[in-house]
C-alpha cells in the first residue's frame, strides 16, 4: 500500500469517502501525466500530504505551499493550449483545492 | 585600388574597436540579464528560506529588525528586477511580480512561526526551483 493511501486511511470519515477516492485518483493521473509541471505539481502535492500525516508539517505550511502552488499553476493553465486548459487546471489547482479544504483539514482532525 | 591602403585599415580598425567598446559598455550599463536576475532572486528566495529553518526542532534566537531588515532587502531585489524589466515582454515583468507575492507569503509565515519545519523548507526548496525553472526554460527557448 502507498504512503498516500496509509494517510488516507486514516480519515474515518465517511462522508469524504468519495473525495479520498477522488484525490488518490487525481494524484495518480498527474504523476502518469507527461506535462512535467503537472507531473511534479502531482508528486508534490502528495509529498504535502504525507508529512502532514506524519506531523512532520503544519497546516500553516501546507496551507502556504498550497496557495503558492495554485500561483504557479495559475502561470502554467494559462501557458496551455486552450484545449488542454480544463485537464491541466483540474490535475493542479482543483486538486490541490481539494486537499486543503476536504482532506488535509480531516486528517489533521484524525491524528 | 585603395591610394593609402595602410592609413584605410588603420581607420578601419579603430573604427571597429570603437564600435566593440561601445557594444560593450551598452551591455554594462543596462545590467545584468533577465536570466541572471531570475538567478539572483531565487538564490536570495532560497537563502531565506534556509535560514529560517528550524534546527533540531527548535527557532534559532529571534531577532525581529535583523529580519525586517532582510525582509526589506530581498523585497528591493524583487522590486529592483521588476523595474528593470522592459514593457516589451510583459511576462517578465508578471513572473517577477507572482514570485515576489510567493516570497512576502513566505516572509509572512516566517514572522508568525519563526521558523520553518526541515520538511516545509525542503518542499518549499523543491516548489521555488520548479517556479524559477520553469521561468528561465521558457526564456531560453
Amino acid at each position: 500500500m502507498s504512503k498516500l493511501q496509509d494517510a488516507l486511511d486514516q480519515i474515518k470519515d465517511p462522508t469524504v469517502a468519495d473525495a479520498k477516492t477522488q484525490f488518490a485518483a487525481l494524484i495518480d493521473e498527474g504523476k502518469a501525466a507527461s506535462e512535467a509541471f503537472i507531473n511534479s505539481s502531482a508528486e508534490q502535492l502528495e509529498q504535502w500530504t504525507i508529512d502532514v500525516s506524519d506531523r512532520k508539517m503544519t497546516q500553516d505550511e501546507f496551507d502556504n505551499l498550497v496557495s503558492a502552488q495554485t500561483i504557479l499553476a495559475k502561470n502554467f493553465v494559462a501557458s496551455q493550449a486552450l484545449a488542454a486548459q480544463k485537464r491541466a487546471e483540474e490535475l493542479t489547482i482543483k486538486t490541490a483545492e481539494l486537499a486543503a479544504t476536504k482532506i488535509v483539514p480531516l486528517l489533521l482532525l484524525a491524528l | 585600388m585603395h591610394k593609402y591602403p595602410r592609413v584605410f585599415l588603420t581607420s578601419l580598425s579603430v573604427a571597429i574597436c570603437t564600435i566593440a567598446l561601445f557594444l560593450c559598455s551598452c551591455a554594462t550599463l543596462t545590467g545584468p540579464s533577465f536570466q541572471v536576475r531570475v538567478q539572483q532572486l531565487k538564490d536570495a528566495h532560497v537563502a531565506f528560506i534556509e535560514h529560517y529553518t528550524c534546527v533540531g526542532g527548535k527557532p534559532a534566537t529571534w531577532d525581529q529588525a535583523s529580519f525586517d531588515s532582510e525582509v526589506a532587502k530581498i523585497t528591493q531585489q524583487f522590486t529592483d528586477a521588476e523595474a528593470a524589466e522592459s514593457k516589451a515582454v510583459p511576462a517578465h515583468k508578471t513572473f517577477i511580480k507572482n514570485s515576489a507575492d510567493l516570497f512576502q507569503r513566505d516572509a509572512a509565515l516566517v514572522r508568525k512561526k519563526h521558523c520553518l519545519s526541515p520538511s516545509f523548507a525542503a518542499n518549499k526548496k523543491k516548489q521555488l526551483q520548479q517556479n524559477y525553472d520553469l521561468l528561465l526554460k521558457q526564456t531560453s527557448t
